[in-house]
């Protein structure tokens, strides 16, 4: 799979989880200090969006439980569920955000 | 007045309330039925930190804290105040939010759904109408628990008929510890560690500086623990203040002067001279509060100007009842707290926090656990099992204590504490807990 770009990065405010399309799924992409990232909008847990979730300490909290999420792995911390959400693969390319499928 | 004396020069010494000379015996750490009455008659009737204010900053950040079987949940609101409740379903007693942080528009029960307000009110659940009882909208709600912001710290009381925060700890603490202006400062460590002790076997550790000299023979060259230059004043409600001058070795120091003094002197131009004699020694805290107030502003110490002499140099200990241990430094602000564990008696979870003002532009700032210097900026919570991981050497050697004093408080060879002056503010605060848990408290 190549990448695809998804987002401007002129359009992607630090520590926001901004929502798009990648491959006609809705996926949330940003930026936080430890770097760029793009996530499945579903939590792991009861399958609702994490469109909405705040971003601290390089975890994004789903809005329904609070269950919060690793940004960079996927990894779920919280007593919910140990079930990671899926992350892809970002990268940058001039202006635009860049996502891809992590290949197996 | 002298100039020892002088109002800047050292805490001004508080009248000691009378002691009644309470035996102190092992049931306390032990025994399951005293851990469960403690529960009732201290941990929901007093005040403690659910954190810090600022790592809520917007409508529906939430804070959680567990105290024994308690969880606590602190909610910011639209207005900025902040709502508490206890972390319980009324319907079938499920948590509803998970810590130690998060945010909710609306709180949701993982369980079956239910939907709480900021409010704490039940707004919205699956089959509503499917209750005999009647629809829990507008009926149910999450339990409130009293909440107040102090020292940039979030407070909470399960009790709600308490006296508030600031009658709790007096005006003295209060007072002295908003100098520090807390509310300006950044957590840069935030550690929990499972320990193998009940949790007054450490707020005691922290009630008296008799053990420095044993257990933290590494303070003794520059931090007075029990000579003319320290105080301890007992105060109302189970609390106390240890005073420790720094800047100078401890009376207790033996020979020349060694490092970190000479380096600590040296950092604000103040010479070690040629064989110095005590007399010497103890002016050169003096020089460096001379030079902190000269030199301070322009090397981005700003918070120097909040502060008193002696301030600008020592460690004040406020041991706040039952256990919020807080202690200031020049440069910094440290919370060591014991919680109770949820059901044992011989556990209980230990709390590290080191939290500093902004100094300038730096951007690093020496770490308290003796690792390499931590960047000036809010902390990621850590969660171990003590021994896994360092909570600071200081901390750690403290920590040393805990398992081993607990076994041998099980033993029947050990019949009651026999206690020295300088231990004077355990007898005051286990006077005071003896209160609690008689119930004399109102």
């Amino acid at each position: 799979m190549d990448f695809q770009p998804v987002l401007k990065i002129s359009e992607m405010p630090a520590n926001k989880a901004c929502l798009t399309i990648y491959n006609g799924l809705e996926i949330l992409v940003g930026v936080t200090s430890k770097g760029y990232f793009a996530i499945e909008n579903k939590c792991s847990h009861q399958g609702k969006p994490l469109t909405g979730g705040r971003i601290r300490h390089g975890h994004i909290s789903c809005p329904v439980h609070g269950q919060r999420f690793n940004l960079e792995t996927g990894e779920a911390v919280g007593r919910l569920t140990n079930k990671p959400i899926k992350i892809y693969q970002a990268r940058v390319n001039e202006d635009w955000l860049e996502v891809c499928e992590i290949s197996i | 007045m002298t100039s020892m004396d002088s109002k800047d020069d050292r805490p001004q010494r508080l009248r000691r309330p009378e002691l009644r000379g309470d035996p102190i015996t092992a049931a306390r750490y032990t025994s399951r039925d005293y851990f469960a009455s403690e529960l009732d008659n201290v941990w929901r009737r007093t005040w403690n930190i659910a954190g810090m204010a600022y790592q809520a900053p917007e409508e529906g950040d939430y804070l959680v804290t567990e105290v024994g079987p308690e969880s606590v949940i602190v909610v910011r609101r639209a207005d900025g105040s902040f709502n508490g409740y206890l972390n319980v379903c009324p319907h079938r007693g499920a948590r509803v939010a998970e810590g130690p942080y998060g945010f909710a528009d609306r709180f949701v029960c993982p369980y079956h759904g239910w939907q709480f307000d900021l409010d704490g009110r039940v707004v919205d659940l699956p089959d509503p109408l499917d209750f005999k009882r009647g629809n829990p909208c507008s009926k149910l709600g999450l339990e409130a628990v009293v909440v107040e912001e102090l020292f940039g710290m979030v407070w909470f009381n399960i009790d709600r008929e308490c006296v508030s925060l600031r009658d709790y700890l007096g005006a003295t603490i209060v007072e002295e510890i908003s100098g520090y202006h807390i509310e300006e400062m950044v957590r840069v460590l935030d550690m929990t560690a499972e320990t193998e002790c009940n949790w007054k076997i450490l707020t005691d550790n922290f009630n008296e500086a008799y053990h420095l000299q044993v257990v933290h023979p590494q303070l003794v060259p520059f931090i007075e623990s029990q000579g003319e230059f320290s105080q301890i004043d007992l105060m109302q409600n189970g609390h106390n203040r240890g005073w420790f001058a720094s800047y100078q070795p401890s009376a207790l120091h033996d020979g020349p002067v060694v490092e970190p003094l000479p380096s600590l002197l040296a950092e604000w131009n103040v010479a070690v001279p040629e064989d110095p004699s005590a007399e010497v020694l103890q002016q050169l805290r003096k020089e460096v509060q001379k030079k902190k107030r000269e030199l301070g502003a322009e090397r981005g110490f700003d918070h120097y100007a909040y502060l008193k002499d002696y301030q600008l140099t020592d460690y004040i200990i406020y041991n706040i009842f039952p256990n919020s241990v807080i202690t200031v430094g020049p440069d910094g602000v440290q919370l060591l707290r014991p919680r109770p564990h949820a059901t044992d008696p011989a556990q209980c979870l230990f709390d590290h926090w080191w939290l500093v003002p902004q100094i300038g532009g730096r951007t690093h700032t020496p770490s308290p656990s003796g690792g390499p210097d931590l960047p000036v900026e809010d902390a990621e919570h850590e969660y171990f099992i003590y021994g896994e991981q360092s909570l600071g050497e200081t901390a750690d050697q403290d920590l040393s204590i805990g398992a081993i004093q607990q076994q041998g408080l099980g033993s029947v060879g050990f019949k009651q504490f026999y206690l020295s002056e300088q231990e004077v503010r355990l007898q005051n605060f286990h006077e005071r807990l003896d209160d609690y848990m008689q119930g004399g408290v109102s």
